[in-house]
């Protein structure tokens, strides 16, 4: 009933917006921005450019809102907005930003030599390993093809569903799945040629 | 094949989620034990980068976003995107149409559109060429129609 309430609320503001009330879209922009913001920081792990491509990112639905027409859900709507438009800018970013091995830390290489396994011991990983994981995860994410780091991202980071994702990225859900699977096996071959 | 199937299967639903015929599968092959291994490894550090809390939007932040759409105008008309894609769009124009101009050129002037060439040209058209010395003999016209009149003619020789 709540949820109904809210969803009405929301369709007025889009048709606000839609005509050029900026208030109405600045009530939209509260709502949807810890998401976008969510999205876009674990799309680009650039923590100082992560408000400007948010900005950027609200201005372009902005323009854009006329064409949105209700059949999908605003946030899928924005989510598609921001996933092409960290698509673009990590695309344009991509050749001055490669890591490679010796670019990683004495820590990450150690455990892709094998000395740390955090599924094998017992013991949950340390606040110090959990770092280095991170760490070694995010380089082999930010060596990714872009493709392969949006649909990584939003199955594996945000927790989007196979159908949420074919909604945000504008594929079927075989291709979903099949990129999905390519992205997973990519991603740890190069692993392997790290190690 | 079955190596690939339980290699799916490890990234959907990870070891736990294997029967336990795959699970020895995996014990015994050496290909799936590093996949499962590596696999596991990436899983956990993702979970951990999904845990990382995203930077908060900061004070002001809708309100100044709202500043700059009302500076722009908020229509986007003047913004270089327009440009950037009307420049797109006029140099797509343009290559169309030097490119029709160059067929145009470079196609012969023959045709059912075109009409016949002019024989009064200063160079002798071809089929003037052709026909100019030839001998006309009376069995290339063509026949005579019935309803026409043809009276002998009679020569008086003086």
């Amino acid at each position: 009933m709540e949820s109904n309430a809210q969803e009405r609320l929301e369709a007025e503001w889009i048709r606000r917006a839609q005509q050029g009330d900026h208030e109405a879209f600045g009530l939209l922009v509260e709502q949807y921005q810890r998401r976008v913001f969510s999205t876009v920081f674990h799309l680009v792990h650039q923590q100082n450019e992560v408000e400007d491509l948010v900005q950027e990112i609200f201005i372009k639905t902005f323009r854009a809102i006329r064409s949105y027409n209700f059949r999908a859900p605003f946030g899928a709507w924005v989510a598609r907005i921001s996933v092409n438009h960290c698509y673009d800018y990590l695309r344009r970013k991509r050749s001055s930003r490669l890591n490679y091995y010796w670019q990683l830390s004495e820590d990450s290489r150690r455990m892709l030599e094998g000395g740390l396994e955090p599924q094998q011991r017992e013991s949950p990983p340390s606040i110090e390993e959990q770092a280095v994981l991170k760490d070694l995860v995010k380089k082999l994410l930010d060596r990714a093809p872009a493709e392969d780091r949006m649909v990584l991202v939003l199955k594996e980071i945000e927790n989007l569903s196979i159908e949420e994702i074919s909604e945000v990225l504008n594929w079927s859900v075989s291709k979903v799945k099949v990129r999905l699977h390519r992205a997973r096996k990519r991603m740890l071959a190069d692993l392997k040629r790290c190690r | 094949m079955r190596c690939g199937r339980i290699q799916k299967l490890l990234e959907e639903k990870g070891e736990a989620g294997l029967s336990p015929t795959d699970r020895q599968h995996v014990e015994a092959c050496p290909d799936c034990r590093l996949y499962a291994r590596d696999w596991s490894m990436l899983a956990q550090g993702l979970k951990f980068i999904a845990q990382e809390p995203a930077p908060e939007p900061s004070w002001g932040f809708s309100a100044r976003l709202l500043r700059r759409l009302n500076e722009e105008g908020g229509s986007g008309i003047l913004h270089p995107e327009f440009y950037e894609n009307a420049g797109r769009r006029v140099i797509f124009a343009t290559l169309v149409l030097v490119f029709t101009l160059l067929l145009a050129m470079a196609l012969p002037a023959s045709g059912p559109v075109r009409h016949k060439p002019n024989v009064d040209t200063y160079w002798p058209q071809p089929e003037v060429l052709a026909t100019r010395n030839a001998p006309v003999y009376v069995s290339s016209f063509p026949p005579v129609p019935a309803w026409v009149e043809v009276k002998p003619v009679s020569y008086h020789w003086r």
